[in-house]
Order: structure tokens, then sequence, then C-alpha cells
């Protein structure tokens, strides 16, 4: 063949490589080598799946310490997240009238009355008409002044007079 | 647990080839250790030849035969397992080659007894080289660092085929490509060279 011929010279110099052999005996132990090798990789897969995961988790801690940083600011940020969350009321404020009430007579009872800003008591007044609390529904009904007669005389039932004779009079 | 098997002294066929192939599946590591020594040179060699580094050469035979056993449950039978394990060998020694691209480092193997009797050999450094005096160690060095600046790929071929005596239909298979390509990669390779060893060749 052409390519060969070509490359006669060649070939024959690349023959040289065949004659580099590993040190004598080398090839003997090679193959325990690598059994051995497959064993332990077996036998530390068998182990690591022995292992309970928190010292699995620790050994993956002790390898890369980036990953142990990475887990306790992860734990802190869930701790802070948790505290934060447990101060909150279950319920949003302005849905609560007694947390706003409260809220109010405190701002009332720091600052003199004469300062409490008519907005706050508009606010007041529209929250205790819808409120269920009997204090602020004894307010409301003050502040509405409704007299007393007309609670009684809305079309009630008639009272007559009852003239009472004993007998024998 | 690896269970004995029964060794034989005359070359096995493909049979037993596939009966060693499907008991090392199974996790007998005796029928692993049969195969390995069977082709524990001619991985070595390829993988040497590869990186002239004996070092190199005995870490990546060896995980090249690791990496097969781990991978057997995968191996189909659609080629051979010779071919099968060459490609696995291949890839590592390509892998390792472009991670290691900066660093050549040579540890040659040494020339066997019989190199200094090759009449081939011979001739070749007492008539025709005009560097009568370089001997065969001078001319191994130059040659594997001759081999070093081909790339990964036109080294390969040039290895598989003229060290190593694979046949192109062989070379395609391991390398994963067509036939044409290696006849294009193995010319190129062997001028390359030829220009490289000019002093050597004349």
């Amino acid at each position: 063949m052409d390519e060969n011929e070509n490359f006669e010279s060649l070939r024959r110099l690349m023959a040289l490589k065949r004659h580099e052999v590993p040190p004598p005996g080398y090839f003997h132990n090679f193959s325990s080598e690598v059994i051995a090798r497959i064993k332990l990789g077996e036998h530390r897969s068998a182990e690591a799946a022995e292992t309970p995961w928190f010292l699995r988790l620790l050994q993956i801690f002790d390898a890369k310490p980036a990953f142990a940083g990475v887990f306790a600011s992860s734990l802190c940020l869930l701790l802070v997240f948790g505290i934060v969350n447990a101060e909150r009321p279950d319920m949003p404020v302005a849905q609560s009238p007694m947390l706003i009430q409260t809220a109010d007579n405190n701002a009332s009872a720091a600052n003199p009355p004469a300062t409490v800003s008519q907005t706050s008591q508009s606010a007041q007044s529209t929250l205790a008409l819808n409120s269920t609390n009997p204090i602020l529904d004894l307010q409301a009904t003050a502040q509405q002044a409704v007299p007393v007669n007309e609670l009684f005389n809305q079309g009630g039932p008639s009272v007559q007079d009852a003239s009472f004779t004993p007998p024998g009079q | 647990m690896a269970e004995p098997i029964e060794r034989t002294e005359s070359t096995p066929g493909p049979e037993e080839e596939t009966s060693l192939v499907a008991k090392a599946r199974d996790g007998n590591l005796a029928a692993y250790d049969e195969l390995i020594k069977r082709y524990q040179e001619r991985i070595y060699a390829t993988v040497y030849h590869m990186t002239s580094n004996h070092e190199d050469a005995n870490d990546l035979a060896q995980e090249s035969f690791i990496k097969a056993y781990q991978a057997l449950k995968s191996f189909k039978g659609g080629s051979s397992f010779y071919t099968w394990l060459y490609r696995i060998a291949v890839n590592k020694t390509i892998n390792f080659l472009k991670q290691r691209k900066n660093r050549q480092h040579l540890s040659l193997n040494d020339l066997d007894f019989n190199t200094e009797h090759n009449p081939d050999l011979v001739a070749l450094i007492s008539e025709k080289t005009p560097r009568r005096d370089a001997g065969l160690t001078e001319l191994q060095q130059k040659l594997n660092e001759a081999l070093l600046k081909l790339s990964e790929p036109h080294r390969l071929v040039v290895v598989l085929h003229d060290v190593q005596g694979l046949s192109h239909e062989e070379i395609a298979k391991v390398a994963d490509c067509n036939i044409g390509t290696v006849r294009s990669r193995l010319f190129y390779a062997r001028q390359q060279l030829q220009a490289m060893l000019a002093d050597y060749l004349k």
C-alpha cells in the first residue's frame, strides 16, 4: 500500500515504542491492586449506607467547611424568622378593634385629652359603632344622645289607668 | 464475595469472554480479575503511549478497569468487551491529557532487552541516521516528545495503528468515528511525525 510505503521508515521507528516496557513484575500485581481498590470502594459504599444520617452530615461538614457555614447561617435565619413571626398577632392589626382601642387608650393616657386629634375621635366613634364591646357600645349610645322618653314611646303597647274600688266602699 | 472460577491455560474464546463478563456483572470479582489479566497489558500500553509517563499510565489504567467494573451493568454487549474497555480507557486518558496540558513531564519506561537485537532498529540507527552517535534512549526520548506534540485524536490513531497494531475498523470503533476519519488522521499524524523526526529518518 502506498501510504505504508511512504511511511515505512517512520513505521519502523515507531516500532521502537513497542519495546518500552514497565518495570519487571509490574503486571504480576496489577490485577490484584485493581481488585483491592474495587473492594475498598464497595466497602466504603456499604459503610456510607450503614452510617446514621447525622454522622454522614458531620462527615460532609468535615469535608466541606463552607457547607457547614451555609447550614449554620440557614439555621440562624430560620430561628430569627421564627422569633419575629411568633411575636406577631394571628389577625392583622387593622381588623382587630380591641387592639386598636387599647392602643388608642394608651395614646390618650400619654397625651392630654385636649391634644387628641379629631381624626382619632372620629375613628374611635366609627369603630365603636361597629364594635360588640359593651363599653364601646355605651360610649356610642351616649354620643348619639337619644332621649330616654323616646326609648319608651315608640309605638309599644298602650297602658290604660285602672280604677280599682275595693268591695264595700 | 468473589467466587473462584476455573482457570484455563489456553486463550479463551469470545464465548468464554461473554461468560466472564456476565459473571463479573453479577459481582464475581474472580471473573473480573481474569478479564483484567487478559487486557491489562494492552490497556496499559495504550495509555502509556498516549501519556509517555509510567505513573500516569498506571493510575489511568487502574482507574479505567475500576470504572469499567462499576459500569458493567450498562454494558449491553453491542460491541465487544475489549472495544468497550478500550473506549473507557481512551476517553479517560484524553480527559486527563486535556487537564494536564501545561505539564509535559516524561517518565519513560525502559527499553526491553530485545530492542538492541531488533534488526530494523539497529539498521535505522547505524546506517540511515545521520547522527550516528544517537543511542536508542535518545531516540526513544525524541520519539515520545514528537508524539506529545500531536493533538490527542491524531496521537491516538497513530498509537493504536502503528504501535498497537489495531485495524482501521477497530480504531474507528474505539475512537467513535468513521474509517475515513481514521485514515485521514493517520496520514496527517504520520506527516507531522515525519517532519519532526526528519533527522532520524533520512
